[in-house]
């Protein structure tokens, strides 16, 4: 292929990136240094926006918050799809019936997802508390959306469950073993858990890397079950960054912190991404 | 010959950018035509239809919306062939108000829409993409609205806005509940206001619905209500401040309220909030008149509407009410004298005298339009309205909820504050003071 061919056949997709990512980028950048209520001229007002960002509780609880939708992303929705995989992989009885029911869920909508969990989860009419009523564990309800200490986590729970797409991927690179490596193992005596931990997980690792990388992409811009199950409250304590931006842009008319929240999150999700490749580097040179 | 191609490649970016960004900015800085707010307005000098688009969240399943929709029907046929007025229906009001904003940013101001007139935020009066209705405004369509609330519109000498709605929030009650609860009449002082909320509470009955979502409506009314009880009907006058010790202690009060509440009002929104009142889980509600709408009619015998305790003390009198801010209508500047005719005789059409019964009986809205009805228009407005009129046109003082006052950055903090409040994460003064921070 001649060079003017390469530019020929990249040039569609360079421009469509240039105009939808690469200007918005730099238009967010602008305005992370300007004071905008949405109307009327920019102030250029340097850092400022920045600075207010760092002494606002607000951002600091959403910053916490997403720290942990990360984790959660990471340590307990990618092993539990990794979990699920495994046992389906094994092909027991009924196992093509159950991973279109555990995919399921993604070909929902979030929103209708979330008020499904907002009823669930409902101090008075939810499902988890006429459970634990009846099981006459009484002591154990609680308002899991208006408790500070349980909003954030109760804001997690469906993503955490929802693991069809991720169990998808590892189900996906588990069909490309070799069986002849489970014969030898079999051979060799080999329990199932044996199997797994020596020979199928550590054959994963690509999926591995790509679940951890859609899982940490896609908590760092979580939004709707924030917002719909609790609105970032109570007391802005299941806030994370995608609400707090939102909140500052259309509710607070303040646009230019807005966008300086968004540069930071730009910020932290290369952050996350080179730590996400360099622990995975690290367990792959270990391997 | 690496670096010409990748020249070349970046030339040929920036140059299909520019042609993008060309199309998209045509009309930037330029007055808006006639066409970019999405009416298809013709030549009027030929004498053809003018098309007039109005925004509104005025959706036709609701007694508001059947009621805009009825007067608008009605103007289209009396004008047909000359003017046709559209409706644009958001039922989502934030994202509509948002909506009008970015379209008055984008040089295309709708031809027609309706916000709520907020004293500390005149981002739209300044825009100076506005019509001003000040030339229009003749004897006879002045004579329709009180001279207050011209002069409150009337930002630098301009009238931007019509006075439509603004309606008083008063209390909601259950009497069943509360005769259940051996409760006889509403309380007048709020002293008897929370000895009645025990008894219920005695009673198994939730004394009252609250909310801290969205703008937190039932919370602030009550704040706004404890605020003036304490402090007057000015104190959120311009240049009173929000940490002041009558604020303090109206938060002292709310953080006690919520003791009174359901489980679900910390995080619950406008509609979890009123819903229980609706089914009756809760005995009280305070909120505007609006709520009739969703009232059913076999539990009209069962409601009743009261004024606000009182202190006793003669800060405010008993009777007076806080109120929901303007909610004016204002149109976009236009390119030719017949469009923006067409607006003032559209909205002279609205603010009449037959059509203010129509959004008040059918609607269930108050208006700042005067309006005289009749005693078989009160008995057609059913039992609750008609109560609801009734104690409103009794009300001698006034002011408007607190959280129309706030300029938009206090505004989006103060659910997450009366929620700190309630959780005893914020004291009463530390509330007080962040919301006074929070509106500098």
């Amino acid at each position: 292929m001649t060079r003017r061919q390469l530019v020929m056949y990249l040039f569609p997709a360079l421009s469509f990136t240039a105009v939808f990512f690469i200007f918005p980028i730099i238009f967010v950048l602008y305005m992370g240094v300007q004071e905008w209520n949405g109307l009327g001229s920019f102030r250029f007002v340097g850092l400022d926006n920045f600075y207010y960002l760092l002494e606002d509780p607000a951002f600091r609880k959403a910053l916490v918050n997403t720290v942990y939708w990360i984790l959660a992303g990471i340590l307990l929705h990618t092993p539990l799809g990794l979990l699920l995989a495994l046992i389906l992989f094994k092909k027991p009885k009924g196992w093509k019936w159950f991973r279109t029911l555990f995919f399921l869920p993604n070909v929902i909508s979030t929103t209708a997802l979330a008020f499904l969990w907002y009823f669930v989860l409902h101090v008075s009419l939810g499902l988890v508390n006429n459970l634990l009523k009846s099981a006459g564990l009484d002591s154990l309800t609680r308002a899991w959306l208006s408790d500070p200490a349980t909003a954030v986590f109760a804001n997690m729970v469906p993503f955490v469950l929802y693991v069809g797409f991720t169990m998808v991927v590892f189900l996906t690179e588990m069909s490309t073993i070799s069986p002849e490596l489970y014969e030898a193992a079999d051979i060799d005596g080999a329990s199932d858990v044996q199997k797994d931990w020596f020979i199928t997980i550590p054959l994963v690792k690509n999926a591995v890397a790509i679940n951890v990388i859609f899982n940490t992409a896609f908590c760092l811009r979580m939004f709707e079950y924030p917002l719909l199950m609790t609105g970032g409250g109570p007391a802005n304590s299941s806030l994370n960054l995608s609400l707090y931006m939102y909140r500052e842009m259309i509710t607070a008319n303040r646009y230019g912190i807005s966008m300086a929240a968004g540069i930071l999150t730009i910020l932290i999700g290369i952050l996350a991404m080179l730590a996400v490749f360099g622990l995975l580097r690290l367990w792959e040179r270990r391997a | 010959m690496k670096i010409r191609w990748m020249a070349v490649a970046v030339a040929s970016v920036l140059a299909f950018c520019l042609v993008l960004a060309g199309c998209g900015s045509r009309d930037a800085g330029e007055t808006r035509s006639p066409d970019a707010s999405g009416s298809e307005s013709k030549n009027e000098s030929t004498g053809e239809v003018i098309e007039l688009t109005m925004l509104s969240s005025w959706s036709p399943d609701t007694d508001r919306g059947r009621a805009l929709h009825t007067i608008v029907d009605k103007f289209n046929q009396e004008n047909a062939g000359k003017i046709k007025v559209t409706l644009d229906i958001n039922p989502d009001w934030p994202s509509l108000q948002e909506k009008v904003k970015t379209m008055i940013a984008a040089n295309q101001t709708p031809d027609i829409f309706n916000y709520n007139f907020n004293p500390n935020d005149l981002s739209r009066q300044q825009s100076g993409k506005l019509l001003d209705f000040s030339p229009y405004m003749d004897d006879e369509w002045r004579a329709r609205f009180s001279e207050q609330d011209l002069q409150t519109l009337t930002i630098n000498g301009e009238l931007t806005s019509i006075p439509f709605e603004k309606a008083g929030i008063l209390f909601y009650y259950n009497k069943d509940l509360f005769a259940q609860a051996g409760i006889r009449e509403f309380p007048k002082t709020w002293d008897e206001f929370f000895e009645v909320c025990e008894q219920l509470k005695a009673s198994g009955i939730t004394p009252i619905s609250l909310m801290t979502s969205d703008d937190a409506w039932h919370a602030t009314n009550a704040l706004s209500y404890f605020a003036a009880s304490l402090g007057g009907t000015g104190i959120f006058d311009p240049g009173q401040p929000l940490d002041s010790p009558e604020m303090v202690q109206a938060a002292k009060y709310l953080k006690k309220l919520f003791a009174y509440t359901t489980p679900d009002a910390l995080g619950g929104n406008y509609a979890v909030s009123s819903n229980h009142f609706i089914v009756g889980n809760t005995a009280m509600i305070i909120d505007g008149p609006w709520l009739i709408g969703s009232i059913p009619k076999d539990m009209w015998p069962s409601i009743g509407i009261a004024a606000s305790p009182t202190f006793g003390d003669g800060k405010v009198p008993y009777g007076f009410t806080v109120t929901d801010t303007h909610t004016p209508w204002a149109a976009g500047k236009q390119p030719s004298k017949e469009r923006e005719e067409a607006i003032v005789q559209f909205m002279k059409y609205m603010t009449s005298e037959e059509s203010s019964k129509i959004f008040t009986l059918v609607g269930n809205i108050l208006l700042s339009t005067k309006m005289e009805l009749t005693d078989e228009e009160m008995a057609q407005a059913g039992p609750v309205l008609g109560q609801y009129i009734k104690i409103n046109s009794q009300s001698t003082e006034s002011l408007v909820n607190l959280v129309r006052y706030l300029k938009p950055a206090a505004s989006a903090k103060i659910p997450s504050l009366i929620e700190g409040l309630v959780l005893d994460e914020y004291t009463p003064e530390e509330f007080a003071k962040q919301l006074q921070e929070a509106n500098q």
